[in-house]
């Protein structure tokens, strides 16, 4: 049985050809090949970069219905596995720019992985110094702004 | 009242008619504890509130004709209820020699500010952003606290209801630094005036916006790429930690992030080391509607101190009005949660699909499953776990609970009933009508042996894992028909993955080296797809962490050392039973009993810390 490919075009103008299982992990290319088959379908807002990410993220976690297939033989511990080294290799610009994706394609997984990577960075740091320091975030706080923060009751929550 | 000379009793009585008479003044001192006091000027009279005024007069006519009993009732006064009473000869000395500016803050729910009052500030009308307010249905309104940094208490000034009573009117002085909070789901407004003594700066700005202008400014920062949107959903994978409050003191972007309900909308409070009643609170009134999963509880610490007790059915209450998109809900070991506080919870979470409770000491499997049946119909996962498992009172079930659990739920396809008493016969009652069931968790239980795995095999199942851990009455030799059976046919069972099968020391019917005799070589090599383990366990499989025990009492034991932390509940009712006393007479005697239980809730404030670097 021949598997149906379908064509996703980066917003540099190159062209990805994967099989349509894969991509309908996305329900947005799952609802735009129903409504356009056989049509080559443009993402002009992801890099090619980032869709090859996404494209291998979602080859890793297809999920084959009829059987037989041995590619998504791996279990759910492997898979986490698998998705801590994903996100843990790539750099920060591009984790962001990679969970954006999954947020336009609408793969919730892919979504959580990256919103978790992100959070734990978040989390790694003591205090706001530090996220600023990491994120190379600028304090633009107003003296009026600080003055309201001050007054909110230091809860630990 | 003739006579000002009689007993102290006597006295006391009449006081106590004074008192009464004097309600709306003696009201507004409670709150305001203060240094400043002018010894023998309280005259009963209040000079600043044109509003109050016609209260007043009629205690003005009676003054003029008993001044003695005047003075004796301003000495008895200030004797009870001592420094905390405001001067009029105080309020009216500064109001001679100030300017009034008008004041308000807004405060976001679940979050409180706290206010730098200066000479004086006065708070006269509290109400609703918006106004009116979004009506949730069947919610009862909230309650206005109001807390003295000074005694760390926190008092009940007033009660909002949305859509019909969106603002109350109050007359407060305050002359120290306090703090403001409120039970609802709805910003609210606390304005007034702040005096400033003449010749001064102006005070800070009129308002200080706590909410809404922040996001037309917000801007991302270089770095940051992510919409203020994706930013909350990031965020709400730290709702339940300390990093939360500092991540909103990164830049205004972060800050309102932050305060975006949904950056509340998946709390887990689970073993968090300062988690109580008030923390899960204050994450539900800031999760607002957009709250979708709760965890709740501590899993560890068997021990002296029970730590489960930190958590009191309040906390569930504010679900019964926000908890209708609920997916998630896990409660672990709470020993003061009941059927009366979950079953007004349930009637609303109908699309509900994972459900947890485990160890809780007051609810039955009976009727968690009686409940779900009844209005939690989208389950896809179930989980409980008794509390004591040798009891058998709290994870028994009857037959026909389990049919109406079994026909009316039916998309679950992941059942853990652990320390459960389940029989043989139930069992193949469950696997037969939730065959599309892909997980069963059994580990724990006891009463059944293990037959109904032999009586399923001309039925078609889908499970996948299947988990028998330290059952207590599972046989060896319905083990081995089981997995005899297993290796004879390969459609016994074709999806089975995973299967574990453990015994344990002193108890439990299965031996030592037990998974020899019961062919799991055979297995082995028949079904290879089948990953199995069987094992004996020697130690118990209960992890209790010592050192995170101590790090949690450590941790949130002594608010006032500590200036960070709120305390629990158990060191609040110790606090309250000091401050009651000296502090709240008067409270007690003028306001009514719902009050007087929501009083005994108190919070403790932390101290301020002003060199906090934000």
């Amino acid at each position: 049985m021949s598997k149906k490919m379908i064509v996703l075009k980066s917003s540099e103008g190159v062209s990805f050809v994967v099989e349509e299982a894969v991509a309908r992990q996305s329900k947005i290319i799952s609802f735009l090949v129903e409504e356009f088959p056989d049509r080559e379908l443009p993402l002009t807002n992801m890099t090619s970069e980032i869709l090859r990410k996404t494209i291998e993220y979602c080859k890793k976690h297809v999920v084959e219905d009829d059987g037989g297939g041995d590619s998504s033989s791996s279990s759910s511990g492997d898979l986490k596995e698998w998705d801590v080294k994903f996100v843990a290799e790539i750099d920060q610009p591009r984790l962001m720019d990679l969970l954006m994706a999954a947020n336009y394609l609408d793969i919730p997984s892919l979504l959580d992985v990256t919103c978790q990577k992100v959070a734990d960075t978040i989390a790694a740091c003591n205090d706001e110094k530090e996220i600023r320091a990491t994120f190379n975030i600028e304090n633009d706080f107003t003296e009026e702004e600080v003055e309201a923060i001050r007054m909110e009751n230091q809860y630990p929550i | 009242m003739a006579s000002s000379k009689s007993t102290p009793i006597a006295d006391e009585k009449k006081f106590e008619e004074r008192i009464k008479k004097k309600r709306s003044v003696t009201m507004e001192h409670v709150f305001t504890g203060s240094g400043i006091l002018e010894p023998g000027s309280y005259s009963g009279k209040q000079a600043m509130d044109a509003d109050g005024s016609s209260d007043e007069d009629d205690d003005d006519d009676d003054e003029d004709a008993d001044e003695d009993d005047d003075d004796e009732f301003d000495q008895w006064f200030r004797r009870t209820a001592g420094e905390m009473s405001f001067s009029d000869y105080f309020l009216s000395n500064i109001l001679s020699k100030s300017n009034a500016y008008e004041w308000s803050v807004v405060v976001a729910p679940g979050r409180y500010v706290t206010v730098h009052p200066g000479p004086l500030l006065l708070i006269k009308k509290i109400s609703y952003v918006p106004n009116p307010p979004t009506i949730i249905p069947g919610d009862p309104g909230c309650q206005l606290y109001l807390g003295v940094d000074r005694t760390r208490a926190e008092s009940v000034i007033g009660h909002l209801i949305p859509g019909f009573q969106n603002e109350i009117e109050v007359h407060l002085p305050m002359n120290e630094t306090f703090t403001i909070g409120h039970s609802g789901f709805e910003r609210v407004r606390f304005s007034g005036y702040r005096y400033v003594v003449q010749g001064q700066p102006e005070p800070p700005p009129s308002e200080l916006r706590v909410t809404a202008p922040e996001r037309r400014r917000s801007t991302n920062p270089r770095q940051w790429t992510l919409p203020l949107e994706l930013t909350s959903k990031v965020f709400s994978y730290l709702s339940s930690s300390d990093v939360a409050k500092a991540a909103e003191r990164v830049c205004p972007f972060f800050r309102a992030a932050g305060r975006d309900p949904y950056a509340y909308s998946d709390v887990d409070l689970c073993n968090l080391r300062y988690g109580e009643t008030l923390i899960a609170l204050m994450c539900i009134r800031r999760a607002n509607l957009a709250i979708k999963s709760l965890a709740v509880g501590f899993s560890y610490g068997p021990g002296d101190f029970d730590l489960n007790r930190m958590y009191s059915g309040r906390f569930l209450e504010p679900l019964q009005y926000l908890g209708r998109g609920l997916k998630k809900l896990k409660l672990v070991g709470l020993d003061l949660i009941g059927p009366e506080h979950l079953t007004p919870v349930f009637a609303v979470c109908a699309v509900l699909t994972n459900l947890e409770l485990h160890k809780l000491g007051l609810v039955t499997l009976e009727y968690a499953m009686s409940v779900a049946s009844e209005h939690c119909i989208q389950l896809q996962s179930f989980e409980y776990s008794s509390k004591e498992p040798e009891d058998g009172v709290l994870g028994a079930v009857s037959d026909a609970t389990l049919q109406r659990f079994l026909t009316s739920i039916p998309h679950l396809t992941s059942i853990c009933l652990c320390g459960v008493h389940i029989s043989d016969t139930q069992l193949i009652l469950l696997l037969r009508g939730r065959k599309k069931l892909t997980s069963l968790d059994l580990s724990g239980s006891s009463v059944f042996t293990g037959s109904f795995l032999g009586d399923l095999l001309n039925e078609e199942l889908v499970l996948e894992v299947l988990l028998l851990r330290r059952c207590i009455d599972l046989q060896e030799v319905q083990l081995k028909v089981f997995f005899t059976n297993l290796g004879d046919k390969p459609l016994f069972f074709q999806k089975m993955e995973d299967l574990v099968i453990t015994g344990f020391q002193n108890g439990g019917l299965l031996q030592e080296g037990f998974e020899g005799r019961i062919g799991r070589d055979a297995l082995l090599v028949a079904r290879p797809a089948i990953k199995i383990s069987t094992y004996f366990e020697g130690e118990p499989a209960v992890v209790f962490v010592q050192a995170e025990l101590d790090r949690f009492i450590f941790d949130s034991f002594d608010p006032v050392a500590d200036g960070d932390r709120v305390g629990n509940e158990a060191h609040r009712e110790w606090e309250v039973q000091v401050s009651d006393e000296e502090l709240d007479r008067e409270v007690y005697a003028i306001l009514g009993n719902g009050v007087r239980r929501k009083r005994k809730m108190l919070v403790y404030w932390s101290e301020e810390r002003r060199d906090q670097d934000v």
